[in-house]
């Protein structure tokens, strides 16, 4: 496909053509299109999730006689069972969705920002601002990642927001790292130091030539940090940090594990652990079309 | 029982040049769009001991027929016809014989020094490295191998011991050349050698290929897009467009006296340094650019861009004749002399419409 | 053929532009010492309306740095640059800006000087746009001119993207864009070394002509000496950072007066051959410019140096009317330098 077509986009909307044909990338790919489709249905079922949910996921299921139902097996009244507290695990996992979701996207769009902007001033004016930037980078990326979300989370008290806070800390070191040195090589570009000779600002430079030309690898890290946030979220939650007032996948395994039904209730344990790895790999196929689209021997190959 | 340096000498100076026949030989990549035919058909012969020199621009498919004499194309590419060293054929050689032929039989030299070497190991190394992998003598020996072929390309013997980085662009250059002629092949494939050097540093590189060419006897095929190196260095040329050679012949003859308009135009075309007092000539281009490969013209590849095209041109592709002391692959090669004339004037090549 | 210098644009007086070597922060700290690159040093040259001025040498002769420094990319370290007479060495802000208008540079490579993901209308709208010049309509006016100008059917190519354009008609576009501001002054660096033959000569003529027509100055940077011959009214020749010959371009080229400029001239090749060509090898590599030799600065590869060029640099000579050239050899008379050192002979057979 020539690039003429790539991007012909409306006029006035023209900014928005690289964005365009990055998402035309998406769909010619054959894993990216099963990827994008499955993280699709996910959002949809975040959207809807109150919908479909059949009960409250707090609420405590009773029989007609007013007994508790606890770890009840798969039926017809609830699809995937109860748990130990007698709580429908469709509901949850449903609901759970929702949390999954919103710290994913949240924390890998504040992710995304950050590296943006740390990488791209960092790479583009270079000299001492470089220095100083990416020593800060370098003592952040010093910092272990689940000890200091543990302690950090434990410190700040665990809400959601937190859980965000903590999560974009962590990981908008590597991916200030990676755009920086994608800046290094666009701004050698002869149009870039072209645009300089010609008078343009260094904010023109960085809107028109920097940024459209290493939009592709924001986004991959953008969806690489949705990933890492949804997996750090339930890594956090499992272990007994998460938000106790919502229901998250990994707050499940961790009541599971707690009651001590994880090698008996697999209606409890195996659907919050499916639904994390379908998420993530959905994640990981999407990724892998931008990562082949920015590293031309990985392009070679295929 | 390795040898020693005087036997390795020896038996490496009395190598016999090759002979280098090409047969018809095709080369088509399988591309996403279909396939395309990068070299259709090409004859040429390569007499010990001579330079053969490959004239063309890019697209024009002349590195594709070096890469296809050393068998170095990749597995998209379908290659047909017969590139004969010796008599034997290169393109149906086994993985052994082909491992065998290379370097000591044929040689290559690039444009690109940087990629043919090794950042991590010094220079000396790598030529002894090189060496060694073909013949059976000690690292000493070929050590004195490598510091007999620097200094015949002008580089100092303690250079061997540094890395790549430390060299020059010309120096690398050299370097690379050094390593091709260390086992004194009987052919050498030299793609732009000099192209991306200064103008002293290519004459100097081009004079000691020249030298050592004529001193050991070697034969040697030039690639390049310089009309004038080939003219200083090789006794025959071949002029190729879009895949196919247009003209060949001994290079006085084509150049003095072409028969393509092709030839022509490029000669109108290249700059040269006019003689003392000479009126400043106009620098004509040609315009229009190369057919698209994917679909060739039914007619002649050339017929878009030449101001001479006629009602067959468009028909019938032209086969290679021979004219005089040249073959070439035009319909109208009795109005060559007519051609030559109008040629030499700008008005003839001038088209208003799409400029290259 | 020289041009009246009465109409100088660009005037270069001295001018000199070192680098010094990267050093981090951390270097810093630690107190590395960095080299300094001489890459400019010492360089004077003027460039009238309509005139075409050659700049040919080695790589690494400092070349390309006059080209930058000319159009104030790098900074100069000392000397004067003066635009239309007017002193800009040290310009800053809105007039930097201004003048950025006024001179433009042609970069070396078609392929990475066009943003690939702009069309070519954006691509040669971008300067106006830069400097807030005319309205929409009187933009794409402007643009739609230096199109025709480059002899590219605006029609037709205006909404192309650089991928469907060939390297010459990128370079075109690459020229029109640098018109579009309707500058003074071009710097082309290498603006055909990366074209195929055939169409080379079409930019040349075109860069010929919109000189003459548009009262442009153009210094035009190229290590093919044979194309410099074609364009160029004047030549000068430079070797590690400074102008070591400067004339009339047929003069520079037939009558050489330097010996570098003797070999630089020798080492073309020649598609006649029917007269072999005198060549002559030339002894040894160019000094590295963080270590500048005292003296003539080609001494250590001259074949006719002598005690003097190793010792005092020369200065500009003019022995012949608008041929200047840095050498001992062409020492005038009336000279204050000490006659104890052994001054260099021209060789018996010239």
């Amino acid at each position: 496909m020539s690039q003429s077509e790539m991007y012909r986009a409306p006029r006035g909307l023209r900014f928005l053509a690289p964005m365009l044909s990055t998402f035309r990338l998406l769909l010619r790919d054959r894993f990216a299109f099963w990827g994008l489709t499955i993280f699709a249905l996910f959002i949809l079922v975040a959207m809807i999730a109150p919908w479909i949910a059949p009960y409250d996921p707090f609420a405590p299921m009773m029989t007609e006689s007013g007994r508790l139902i606890r770890l009840a097996p798969p039926s017809a009244e609830h699809w995937l069972g109860t748990t130990a507290f007698g709580n429908d695990v469709f509901s949850q996992l449903v609901m759970g969705s929702r949390v999954a979701l919103r710290v994913g996207l949240v924390a890998a769009i504040a992710v995304g920002f950050i590296s943006t902007l740390v990488g791209v001033i960092s790479g583009y004016f270079g000299g001492i601002i470089d220095d100083i930037l990416m020593r800060m980078t370098d003592v952040a990326l010093s910092i272990p990642t689940l000890p200091f979300a543990i302690v950090a989370v434990g410190l700040l008290g665990p809400s959601i927001d937190n859980i965000i806070l903590v999560i974009t800390l962590l990981f908008w070191r590597n991916g200030a790292r990676i755009i920086r040195s994608v800046v290094l090589t666009e701004r050698e570009r002869v149009f870039v130091k072209w645009a300089r000779a010609a008078g343009a600002s260094h904010l023109h430079i960085i809107l028109r030539h920097i940024l459209p030309n290493i939009l592709r690898v924001v986004f991959l890290w953008v969806t690489m940090s949705v990933a890492f946030a949804v997996l750090t979220e339930a890594s956090l939650s499992f272990l007994g940090l998460g938000d106790p007032s919502i229901t998250s996948w990994g707050q499940m395994l961790n009541t599971a594990f707690a009651s001590g039904a994880l090698r008996t209730a697999w209606w409890w344990v195996a659907p919050p652990s499916l639904m994390l790895i379908t998420l993530i790999s959905s994640l990981y196929l999407i990724g892998r079309a931008y990562e082949e689209q920015t590293n031309p021997r990985l392009r070679e190959r295929t | 029982m390795s040898m020693t340096f005087e036997a390795l000498c020896t038996s490496l100076e009395s190598k016999p040049p090759v002979r280098l026949q090409v047969q018809d030989l095709s080369v088509t990549y399988s591309t996403s769009k279909g396939p395309v035919r990068a070299v259709s058909q090409i004859n040429f012969d390569v007499e010990p001991g001579t330079n053969f020199g490959l004239v063309g621009e890019s697209g024009c498919g002349k590195s594709t027929v070096v890469k296809s004499l050393m068998r170095l194309l990749p597995d998209s590419a379908k290659v047909g016809g017969k590139v004969l060293l010796d008599g034997k054929d290169v393109l149906a050689m086994d993985r052994k014989a082909l491992a065998a032929v290379r370097w000591t039989q044929i040689a290559l030299v690039t444009q690109s020094a940087m990629n043919s070497l090794d950042p991590v190991f010094t220079v000396g190394d790598q030529i002894v490295e090189s060496i060694r992998a073909h013949v059976d003598v000690s690292h000493a020996v070929a050590w004195a191998r490598a510091e007999q072929m620097f200094a015949m390309v002008g580089l100092p013997a303690e250079r061997l011991r540094e890395y790549p980085h430390q060299f020059s662009g010309g120096m690398r250059q050299r370097a690379v050349i050094a390593m091709a002629f260390s086992l004194n092949a009987g052919l050498l494939l030299a793609d732009e050698p000099t192209t991306a050097l200064d103008p002293i540093m290519q004459d100097q590189i081009m004079s000691r290929i020249r030298d050592i060419q004529q001193r050991l006897h070697r034969s040697m095929v030039l690639v390049t897009h310089d009309i004038a190196v080939v003219s200083e260095t090789c006794e025959t040329v071949a002029i190729m467009y879009a895949g196919r050679i247009v003209e060949m012949g001994p290079t006085r003859d084509v150049l003095n006296k072409a028969y393509h308009p092709y030839t022509m135009g490029l000669q109108n075309a290249f700059p040269r340094i006019r003689a003392k007092g000479e009126s400043k000539p106009p620098l004509i281009s040609i315009s229009g650019g190369l057919p698209d490969l994917l679909h060739p013209p039914k007619g002649c590849r050339f017929e878009p861009r030449c101001p001479f095209s006629t009602e067959r041109c468009r028909a019938e592709d032209p086969e290679l004749r021979p004219v005089g002391t040249v073959m070439a692959a035009c319909h109208h090669i009795d109005r060559a002399e007519e051609f030559r004339r109008a040629a030499l004037k700008a008005e003839t090549w001038r088209v208003e419409e799409d400029v290259q | 053929m020289s041009v009246e210098t009465g109409d100088t644009v660009i005037e270069a007086r001295d001018l000199k532009t070192h680098f010094k070597g990267h050093t981090g922060l951390i270097s810093a700290l630690l107190g590395g010492e960095s080299e300094t690159v001489h890459a400019l040093d010492g360089v004077d040259l003027h460039i009238a309306k309509k005139e075409i001025v050659g700049i040919v040498g080695e790589s690494g002769c400092g070349k390309s740095t006059l080209g930058m420094t000319l159009v104030r990319m790098h900074e100069p370290t000392s000397g004067n640059i003066l635009f239309n007479g007017q002193d800009i060495t040290h310009l800053s802000g809105g007039k930097l800006k201004s003048y950025r208008g006024a001179a433009q540079i042609i970069f070396q490579d078609p392929y990475s000087s066009l943003n690939p993901r702009l069309t070519v209308d954006q691509i040669i709208r971008e300067p106006l746009d830069i400097h807030r010049i005319g309205t929409s309509a009187e933009k794409t006016e402007r643009v739609a001119e230096v199109l025709s100008r480059v002899r590219m059917p605006p029609e037709t190519y205006l909404h192309r993207y650089p991928s469907d354009l060939s390297g010459g008609q990128r370079q075109r576009v690459a020229i029109a864009r640098a018109l579009v501001l309707r500058p003074k002054l071009i710097v082309a660096d290498e603006p055909v070394s990366m074209l195929d033959v055939s169409i080379q000569a079409g930019v040349l003529e075109l860069l010929n002509v919109l000189s003459k027509e548009l009262d442009l100055a153009v210094l035009y940077i190229s290590h093919d000496i044979a194309t410099v011959g074609y364009i160029c009214d004047r030549v000068a020749v430079m070797y590690l950072g400074r102008v070591v010959e400067e004339g009339g371009s047929d003069d520079v080229m037939h009558t050489p007066l330097h010996p570098y400029t003797e070999r630089l001239m020798a080492a073309v090749p020649s598609v006649d051959t029917s007269v072999p060509r005198q060549r002559v090898e030339l002894q040894g590599e160019v000094p590295s410019p963080t270590d500048i030799p005292a003296g003539c600065r080609f001494a250590g590869r001259c074949p006719l140096a002598a005690e003097l060029c190793h010792a005092v640099e020369p200065e500009l000579y003019e022995p012949l009317p608008n041929h200047r050239v840095r050498c001992h050899l062409y020492l005038p008379a009336d000279n204050d330098i000490p006659a104890d050192l052994a001054r260099p002979e021209f060789p018996e057979n010239r």
